[in-house]
């Protein structure tokens, strides 16, 4: 037998399990390892490294499953909490903003009439102006970021 | 009862949107099921990637708090079991650049054989069949500590957890020529360390 043969033949063994080959290939393969009996080894040798592989078990404690059915359910109700914070959070900004839009012309008079009392450069009574409108927004996104992320305990 | 119900129906693509639905919603049931399922799957891949039994054992809890967490995330794209060891492989790149930060980010250049440490049998009718089997295992798992951590994972995610290329390309966040290439050398690899080991 030529070594292209051979080679072609350590090929479609390597394939085989990694990707598959195609019936004719495998058709090809069988009778080619029937003849030779160094690719038959190779081949050999394959399957049991990966019948081998297979066979690797662990032993998993039944202590871990629990302890992290626990830990799952204690997160769950952590997490059910803090969105059950965070909706009053969002409501009362929606509400602030609602406010915020629907007074602008007023609270923008108002403002202004301010500024060019104390004789204030329009940009600056313009940046109260947002300030005014941004702040509540701004006061809850600091708490909320204060209070940072929760952590889980009892692992 | 449910558990099996439950890991018959989510392979069905009608009830994948179910699974989603569930862990957006943080449902503690069906991740209840989700861990019965998938425990001993994810405790082997994380035992090989990480060959010690304790590390495996934290990153465990922290995948399944992970998958809590990051639930709203998965759209059914990959099987879930793809999706667990995605998330699984990136606490374990997360735990090493903690362990080292001066290393590198991925698997690929952990070259260093990593110690197996305990395996053992999950089940076994007779004490002589337990032998046996902790021998083989044992024999298989020094083996597999041999290789290179980037084989070893593409061999334990082809042949234990049976994902297919593109799975595997998913999972580790290689090209599938890689992948490929890491399963072709790494099979090489093993069959050498394994033929020495029985001279």
């Amino acid at each position: 037998m030529t070594t292209g043969l051979h080679e072609k033949a350590k090929g479609l063994i390597a394939a085989a399990p990694v990707e598959g080959i195609a019936v004719a290939d495998r058709a090809w393969l069988d009778a080619h390892l029937e003849g030779c009996e160094q690719c038959a080894a190779l081949a050999n040798s394959t399957e049991h490294a990966i019948r081998d592989l297979r066979s690797v078990a662990v032993h998993v404690n039944p202590e871990l499953i629990d302890r992290t059915r626990r830990v799952v359910h204690l997160r769950v109700r952590e997490l059910h909490v803090q969105q059950a914070q965070l909706l009053p959070l969002w409501m009362s900004c929606a509400i602030s903003w609602v406010l915020g839009g629907l007074t602008l012309p007023l609270v923008w008079r108002g403002i202004e009439w301010m500024g060019r009392f104390v004789h204030l450069p329009a940009p600056i009574w313009i940046l109260v102006l947002f300030l005014w409108w941004a702040l509540p927004a701004l006061a809850m996104a600091a708490w909320a970021g204060a209070r940072g992320p929760r952590t889980t305990s009892g692992r | 009862m449910d558990a099996t119900i439950y890991s018959l129906s989510i392979s069905m693509p009608s009830q994948a949107q179910e699974l989603t639905r569930g862990l957006r919603r943080r449902d503690p049931e069906l991740l209840d099921q989700l861990i019965e399922q998938y425990h001993y799957r994810l405790f082997r891949y994380l035992v090989s990637l990480t060959g010690n039994r304790e590390t495996a054992e934290d990153l465990f809890q922290e995948t399944w708090i992970r998958v809590l967490e990051r639930g709203h995330q998965y759209n059914g794209k990959w099987k879930f079991g793809t999706w667990l060891f995605t998330i699984a492989r990136n606490l374990f790149v997360d735990f090493l650049r903690r362990k080292n930060p001066a290393a590198s980010n991925t698997l690929d250049d952990q070259d260093e054989p990593l110690g197996f440490a305990d395996t053992a049998p999950s089940d076994a009718p007779s004490p002589f069949d337990l032998q046996t089997q902790r021998e083989e295992s044992d024999r298989v798992a020094r083996a597999l500590e041999r290789l290179t951590a980037c084989y070893r994972e593409v061999l334990v995610l082809r042949f234990q957890e049976d994902l297919d290329l593109n799975e595997i390309a998913a999972v580790t966040a290689a090209p599938l020529s890689t992948v490929k290439a890491r399963l072709y050398r790494g099979m090489d690899a093993l069959r050498e360390v394994l033929e020495r080991g029985q001279a």
